[in-house]
């Protein structure tokens, strides 16, 4: 009797751990074969950092801090572009409807994104490792070169949530727009593409009401380059922001539907 | 009740970011306000008289257990071990303290915030290895004075003795070098007319770095003539070896000190005996040897929580710096055997940092050198002598380096005792510069900026050399950016106003950098991009002629002697002309904070000329 109800619910349960790991893989490959998300996402951090912080830089100071910047700024773009633009075209093009209608577990393709977002984050990171290592003069401990790593990796959640609001509230096409006009002031005025300190003392006093500038603040922390603010306020904000943006889409998807 | 979700959503959104902006905003705030403690521990001192009861104090050579020292007028009036305090001085209770010299770095390279930033960990004295001579005057009167100046006082190699194109050009300005065919004799003497203190010889073809690119450098020849010159102009002959080879000979020319431990191999016992025999000294920079050696020194001392809130910018900067492609080694470990076996067999060493190259950092680097040395085998005594009274002694400076009656009061108070852990000297509690409490701050100091002099005039190129009324001019070019700019200057009859003389800039914009330039900067204090508060003035007057291209006026100001200039073009044409530029057009410029004025050619490339006359400040 106790095996008889035992067995099913192991079977599912196998099931649906394959549901996830199959819907996570053609997700990414979905977006490897976008070339036009692909190179964009990878090349832009990576061609920025190897300008401003490399070929441009005079200290190896300058370097890390743009390492952590830059790192952040790709993994951003990563999770906005692949959130915000594609949910709103699987949405548009009633893919949504369709996974709701498939015997799959509820939210795979959402956490198939994320951990394609995550994929995405983890070769950026490590581009741009690579680069501030051999080209940058960086060097950190093996402790803080991990974490970084971390960081650029679990970071991306907050942006996700962020891109999923984006992607339920707009049309593909102006998804993108959206993203876009979010995406680069923000990273600006983060100080993820120079510090802060260049721009007059207002910008760094209302810099905390960028998610970005949270995320930035914490990876600048791992390279020694922050403005000194505490991370539970950081991971606190970051928090709140990925638990606010997936409650508010979550209720924008549940209501087109 | 569904949209009472969304704005409860964005109303906890908005809540949380607002809070963190009034968080973060008041961060810089609290971290200022955890330093009041140390200020309100002189609370009465206002001059520069009080006494210091109930610390240990260590003299510069021997721990003198628990004394009273007492500070009259910038000096020590006396130091006894049970003695009273004269009626009327502040006392400051050393209770639980160690109460030291002021530290003296045998090797750093200072301009900028440099003097000041040593002062603010306890350096109050350095001896600079390479530089321009213009500021020679200005130091020598600073260290004579007892004046409240808050930094620490220089004494200078000037420029450091080099071949042509070898190490010490590169820095960005013109350094006068020993070609094949110099008379190295009159050239030394120049040097010394110059007005410097001790004479530094580079011997660096960079051998000691494989895969470096090797550079030109003095024949050994030239190097014993430089010593027997420099010796019979009475001044020390220091010299920069990176080999054995080199340092046994400087050693053998009648050196009287290294200002580095070589790089090559660890010393061996023929070269310590050389140096014992010639009682050579050895500053080994240690802190240098470390960052060269990738070990990560600099971040170590900036991780210390001692160390850590009063770094300003640039000192986390160049600490953190690190020399591009560089792999971990053991050249630490050598450099820590020469120093332990150089001092084991009796050789002075004496305490550098060679501050602020990659890895290092003025002031605080001075701390870590001290640890290094301990590591390097001396006692912690030993050490504190290495960076107080042995330096002074070696450089015949008789008026600091020690507390005792009679000297200068520089003095570090330091939580806990240095004598049995070194690192407590980083729990600094006071630094005082002849007598006067040293702000350490660095927001403090940066806020407190050396006032304007009162007259306008800057120059008027009529004397025999380039010379301001104050600061200094100086040549600037793109090549400290990697360009390739060319300028040159020279003094010539005939100014704006039938005056007697002009300064003529001449050269060649050159492509190499994006924002190629080259012309004459003027630099206001005594360092190079010191700031001068200039807010009371509102004009910068000159007179210029010259070929008809257009030529900028950059003005350097702000917190940050590597923030960008601000600049306003003006026209040379063949006829004198006075050009009147607002101040108050330099968009951006914090004229509290002027560090220096740059007359200079950019845009389009090619040769240049043109003339100055009449530099006022109005």
């Amino acid at each position: 009797m106790d095996a008889a109800i035992e067995f099913p619910v192991e079977t599912h349960s196998f099931q649906s751990w394959r549901c996830y790991l199959l819907e996570a893989k053609y997700e990414l490959l979905r977006q490897v074969r976008q070339p036009a998300f692909v190179l964009p996402t990878l090349l832009f951090p990576t061609a920025f950092y190897l300008l401003f912080g490399v070929m441009l830089s005079r200290s190896a100071a300058a370097a890390e801090y743009m390492l952590a910047g830059y790192g952040v700024f790709g993994i951003m773009g990563a999770a906005l572009f692949g959130f915000g633009a594609g949910i709103a075209n699987d949405r548009e093009r009633g893919l949504l409807r369709l996974k709701r209608a498939l015997p799959a577990p509820a939210g795979s393709w959402l956490l198939a994104k994320m951990a394609a977002a995550m994929v995405f984050a983890a070769v950026i990171s490590l581009l741009l490792a690579v680069l501030a290592y051999t080209l940058g003069g960086v060097a950190l401990a093996p402790g803080q070169w991990l974490a970084l790593f971390a960081v650029n990796v679990i970071g991306i959640v907050p942006f996700c949530a962020l891109g999923l609001y984006i992607g339920s509230l707009v049309g593909g096409n102006a998804a993108v727009a959206v993203v876009n006009l979010l995406f680069l002031p923000m990273a600006f005025l983060s100080g993820l593409w120079m510090p802060l300190s260049i721009l007059p003392d207002i910008f760094s006093r209302l810099a905390p009401v960028w998610p970005a500038y949270h995320l930035g603040q914490i990876a600048m922390k791992v390279v020694g380059h922050d403005a000194g603010g505490s991370v539970w306020l950081h991971l606190a904000v970051l928090t709140v922001v990925t638990v606010v943006f997936f409650v508010l889409a979550r209720r924008r998807l549940a209501a087109a539907a | 009740m569904k949209r009472l979700t969304d704005i409860l959503a964005f109303g906890a959104l908005a809540a949380t970011l607002g809070i963190a902006v009034a968080l973060q905003g008041n961060a810089g705030d609290s971290a200022a306000g955890a330093n009041e403690p140390t200020v309100a521990q002189a609370p009465e001192q206002t001059g520069n008289s009080f006494a210091i009861r109930g610390a240990r104090v260590f003299d510069g050579e021997r721990d003198l257990g628990l004394a009273t020292v007492v500070v009259r007028d910038g000096m020590v009036e006396s130091v006894a071990a049970n003695g009273d305090v004269p009626d009327g001085l502040p006392v400051i209770d050393g209770a639980g303290k160690t109460l030291l010299p002021g530290l003296i770095d045998a090797h750093v390279h200072a301009w900028g915030d440099a003097q000041r930033d040593a002062a603010r960990f306890g350096v109050t004295t350095a001896f600079d290895m390479h530089g321009m001579v213009e500021r020679l005057p200005m130091l020598r009167e600073q260290r004579e004075s007892l004046a409240d100046t808050g930094q620490a006082d220089l004494w200078a190699a000037g420029y450091a003795i080099t071949a042509p194109g070898g190490h010490g050009t590169q820095y960005g300005f013109p350094v006068p070098a020993i070609e094949a065919d110099t008379d190295v004799a009159a050239f030394i003497g120049e040097r010394i007319d110059e007005g410097v203190d001790f004479i530094k010889l580079i011997v660096e073809d960079m051998s000691a770095y494989p895969g470096a690119p090797s550079l030109p450098t003095l024949t050994p020849a030239q190097v014993t003539q430089v010593i027997a010159a420099a010796h019979a102009g009475e001044r020390l002959a220091v010299v920069h070896a990176s080999t054995l080879a080199d340092s046994r000979h400087a050693i053998e020319a009648g050196a009287n000190g290294l200002v580095h431990i070589f790089a090559d191999q660890a010393a061996d016992a023929a070269f310590i005996a050389d140096m014992r025999a010639a009682d050579a000294f050895v500053i080994p920079t240690l802190s240098v040897v470390a960052s060269f050696s990738g070990h990560g020194e600099g971040g170590a001392l900036q991780a210390d929580p001692r160390l850590a809130d009063r770094l300003t910018a640039e000192q986390k900067a160049t600490l953190a710096a690190a020399i591009p492609g560089l792999s971990a080694n053991d050249r630490l470990e050598q450099a820590l055997r020469s120093v332990h076996e150089l001092h084991a067999a009796g050789v002075a060493i004496l305490a550098g940092t060679d501050a602020p190259n990659p890895g290092t950092a003025h002031g605080v680097s001075m701390h870590g050198e001290l640890e290094l040395l301990v590591r390097a085998g001396l006692t912690p005594a030993q050490a504190l002598a290495a960076a107080t009274s042995l330096p002074a002694r070696r450089f015949g400076i008789d008026d600091r380096g020690r507390i005792a009656p009679g000297l200068r009061a520089d003095l570090l108070l330091v939580d806990g005792d240095p004598l049995s852990d070194i690192t407590a000297t980083r729990a600094l509690t006071g630094v005082w510069k002849n007598g006067y409490p040293v702000e350490r701050d660095a927001k403090a100091t940066a806020g407190a900026t050396q006032a304007a002099p009162e007259q306008a005039l800057v120059s008027d190129f009529d004397g025999d050399a380039l010379e301001a009324n104050f600061g200094s001019w100086q040549p600037t070019t793109d090549q400290m950016a990697g360009g390739a700019s060319t300028v040159e200057y020279r003094l010539v009859t005939g100014g704006a106003e039938d005056s007697k003389g002009a300064l003529a800039i001449t050269g060649e914009v050159l492509p190499g950098f994006a924002f190629p330039w080259a012309g004459m900067m003027f630099f206001p204090a005594a360092e190079p991009m010191q700031p001068v508060d200039f807010s009371a003035r509102s004009e910068l007057v000159f007179q210029v002629r010259g070929d008809g291209r257009h030529y900028s006026a950059m003005l350097f100001s702000g917190p940050s002697a590597q923030g960008m200039p601000s600049v306003q073009m003006f026209q040379a044409g063949p006829e004198w002309t006075q050009v009147r530029l607002t101040l108050a057009d330099f968009a951006g410029a914090d004229l509290s904070l002027l560090r220096g004025i740059a007359f200079t050619a950019g845009q389009p490339l090619g040769s240049f000329e043109f003339f100055l006359d009449h530099v006022e400040l109005r």
